[in-house]
């Protein structure tokens, strides 16, 4: 009997929580007559749906977004995977490029932008789709990297008494093993992705949420559709989190023997 | 496996500058044979020539290089340190008390999905345009990390250490403090090194807001007056910054933590 | 007039679930009293220490230590766990001062204290190593010595020289009795070595696992120090594998 009582005051300061959040936004926003209030916001979100910005509706923009992050990530994945198998297995190879994409590698994604502009243009998807990339791709290629090359020697050792060459060893023990790490990678480079996907639309786009967001700052301020545009790439970024999530754990069954 | 034992260590300073040596020696090549128009890309020696020109020259930006760098490191300086400062226990915080948990995960989960750029306009109209909005994005961008890695490395606190505690009489305090806290802190580190590549990571958009100075601002008047030597100089000023600043970070982990690494 | 029992568990039962670990366990242990749990492995002997420190909570019954409900904050105990449990960020000396540091005893005393362990497990020379830096042995000796600082009145030990080798082994195993005798403590030792039960206790008591209950107290009142070659000692130890085997 205590037992159930003691979760009902735990579910009532997560519910707290949530509440006060919305209250100090409240009040914030009775305080800043420019900041919009959580109702403003909501209401805010269906003026937007009658009245489109530019003749486009919200769903040409949450679309636009997806787009750009989801084939940017697909590239990136593929890419990064590949790069990072690369530095894990071949020692020349890794000796010959790990300096370079090491020199790489502490410039950050959005410091790109300018010389990605200078390079494919302002308009059209294609500095987009590169500045994600770039976003995305860092993490997955040393998340790989790393979990190839520190794969418990046990394994290998286990895998060359059985008679496995170099190639069955990657596909059937390293991969495998380095999944969850991949997956890793995957997420954090998918929140650097989101903030890339908002730097190059707030910079130049006719559509997308990272639109939306700076359109709130021309003229006079539109808090209000910020927060449209912030809730809607929470719930992107989290959908796009949540499917991964799904198929690493239709990808390795076994990690849910470590959940308590 | 795929290791390299047979290989001499000549052999493996020599593979390490190839690399180096064939991907500066293309770049300066593809400029010199004029493959690639100077409006687009510049050689490595003329980056140079741009530092060493900077260094005085205040043309296109306004600042020199020294001026805009100090700004810049200021300004993730401010950001990072704040967020470190509230982010790492309030972590601590979360993983080790059930109350404070469920208070503050709901809130941590809303807030977490937020790309940093998002906030920009709304902390203009509440901060305004100045050091303190620029700061306050880096502090956002830093935070999210901090909590994570806090959170998760004292939940990983080994049962059998508490319960050693427990047993010698420990208190909830003690037991934080003497047991929790200790756990924690390589992964601590961990976070707050990331939290650091996060904050200098967004620099560059945080200095998006009407800034005046900054290698952000230098950057993006480098775009404008289409100075690619500019531009490529303020990517590499960044990236040696921020890798310097990691390894300073990762020797400070060292000392602090002289129980990691013995063997 | 019989004195009070430094332990008294009343009717313990513990359930996981519908898994019934332990079922209707009684017993006193005497004040001073130097008390072996033999059983195979498996039989919730651990579970059953856990109980006894309030680790876990028994799902019906009662601990008493002192005739009050047992509280490691009240009372001066000390567990050895089985599992390596040193901390890893301490060196070998604050590993040791560790517990003491929780009871807030005195600085000179602990001092005092330490020197005396370090001496007494052999470590005074590694005395600012990590453990890391040491074999699994020595933590495991840093962890008794950690206990032992303690003087404690009553010590719970959960198999703790399982992973030693047997010279290390006799070493400690006189160690404890050595405490033991200076400090008057009360000593629940768990183990699955026989010789190694009939070597340290007065008296034996004999777990059946699933659940567990127990079997059979088992006086031990040969005289210290104890022979294992003795034909008395091998016949108590063939006693006592005989009625383990036939469960």
């Amino acid at each position: 009997m205590s037992k159930v009582k003691k979760i009902d005051v735990y579910y009532i300061l997560s519910i707290l929580s949530v509440l006060l959040l919305l209250a100090v936004w409240w009040a914030a926003s009775a305080v800043n007559e420019s900041l919009a209030s959580p109702g403003q916001t909501v209401e805010r979100f269906f003026r937007l749906i009658e009245n489109p910005i530019m003749g486009k509706p919200v769903s040409v923009h949450i679309l636009a977004s997806m787009r750009r992050i989801l084939v940017a990530f697909f590239a990136a994945s593929v890419a990064g995977v590949g790069l990072g198998v690369c530095f894990g297995i071949f020692p020349t190879f890794r000796r010959m490029f790990w300096p370079v994409f090491s020199i790489l590698r502490p410039v950050p994604p959005l410091a790109w932008i300018p010389i990605v502009i200078l390079w494919f243009g302002v308009i059209g998807d294609t500095s987009k789709y590169i500045i994600i990339f770039i976003g995305i791709i860092m993490a997955i290629v040393i998340n790989t990297y790393a979990s190839i090359s520190e794969t418990d020697p046990l394994f290998l050792k286990a895998a060359k008494t059985l008679g496995a060459n170099r190639w069955q060893t990657l596909v059937h023990v390293t991969l495998p093993n380095s999944i969850p790490a991949i997956f890793a990678g995957m997420k954090t480079g998918l929140s650097t992705g989101w903030m890339s996907v908002v730097a190059a639309e707030m910079i130049a786009a006719k559509e997308g949420i990272g639109f939306l967001i700076n359109m709130s700052m021309k003229t006079t301020p539109d808090t209000a559709l910020d927060f449209v545009g912030i809730v809607l790439v929470a719930l992107c970024s989290s959908l796009v989190s949540f499917v991964l999530s799904v198929i690493e754990r239709k990808l390795c069954p076994w990690l849910e023997l470590d959940v308590k | 496996m795929y290791n390299e034992k047979t290989r001499s260590v000549g052999m493996k300073v020599f593979l390490n500058v190839s690399g180096l040596l064939m991907f500066f020696g293309i770049w300066e090549l593809v400029v010199a044979l004029g493959l690639i128009s100077e409006k687009k890309l510049v050689a490595p020696s003329a980056i140079f020539m741009t530092f060493i020109d900077k260094l005085t020259n205040v043309v296109p930006d306004g600042n020199t290089i020294i001026v805009h760098t100090l700004t810049s490191l200021e300004l993730v300086l401010i950001g990072f340190v704040l967020s470190c400062l509230i982010g790492v226990p309030l972590g601590l915080l979360m993983g080790f008390f059930k109350p404070a948990n469920r208070f503050f995960t709901p809130i941590f989960e809303i807030i977490r999905p937020i790309p940093p750029l998002a906030w920009i306009p709304i902390v203009i109209v509440v901060l305004g345009i100045g050091i303190q909005a620029e700061a306050f994005i880096i502090f956002v961008a830093a935070f999210v990390p901090c909590v994570i890695n806090s959170y998760t490395g004292i939940q990983a606190t080994s049962k059998t250490l508490l319960d050693v505690a427990k047993t010698a009489g420990a208190s909830k305090t003690q037991l934080f403090f003497k047991v929790g806290i200790p756990s924690a802190l390589p992964m601590v580190f961990t976070g707050i090194k990331i939290s650091f590549g996060s904050a200098w990571a967004t620099l560059v958009a945080a200095e998006m807001i009407a800034s005046t100075v900054g290698l952000g601002f230098m950057i993006q008047q480098g775009r404008n007056a289409v100075r690619p030597d500019i531009v490529l100089l303020g990517m590499s000023v960044i990236g040696l910054i921020g890798a310097a600043l990691t390894g300073l970070l990762s020797i400070l982990e060292k000392k602090a933590l002289p129980w990691r690494n013995l063997k | 007039m019989t004195e009070q029992p430094k332990v008294s568990a009343q009717r313990l039962t513990k359930k996981f679930g519908d898994l019934l670990v332990l079922n209707d366990v009684s017993f006193d242990i005497k004040k001073g009293e130097f008390v072996c749990l033999v059983g195979p492995t498996g039989c919730g002997k651990t579970t059953f220490l856990n109980l006894l420190v309030k680790l876990t909570e028994p799902t019906s019954g009662n601990v008493l230590i002192d005739g009050v409900p047992a509280d490691p904050q009240k009372h001066n105990m000390s567990f050895v766990f089985q599992e390596p449990s040193t901390f890893p960020w301490l060196t070998v000396e604050d590993n040791i001062k560790f517990n003491l540091e929780i009871k807030k005893i005195e600085k000179q005393e602990i001092q005092k204290r330490t020197e005396h362990i370090l001496e007494m497990i052999g470590l005074t020379e590694q005395r600012n190593a990590y453990p890391g830096q040491l074999s699994v042995s020595a933590e495991q000796r840093i962890v008794i010595g950690r206990s032992f600082a303690m003087y404690p009145d009553l010590l719970l030990m959960d198999e703790p020289y399982g992973q030693m080798d047997i010279k290390l082994r006799y070493y400690l195993e006189d160690a404890v009795l050595k405490l033991w005798r200076e400090t008057e403590s009360t000593i629940i030792f768990i183990t699955h070595n026989i010789e190694e039960a009939v070597y340290l206790s007065q008296r034996c008591l004999i777990m059946t696992p699933k659940p567990t209950t127990i079997k059979a107290s088992i006086e031990n009142p040969l005289p210290y120090p104890r022979n294992v070659s003795a034909p008395e000692f091998i016949k108590l130890r063939e006693q006592i594998t005989d009625m383990i085997k036939w469960w």
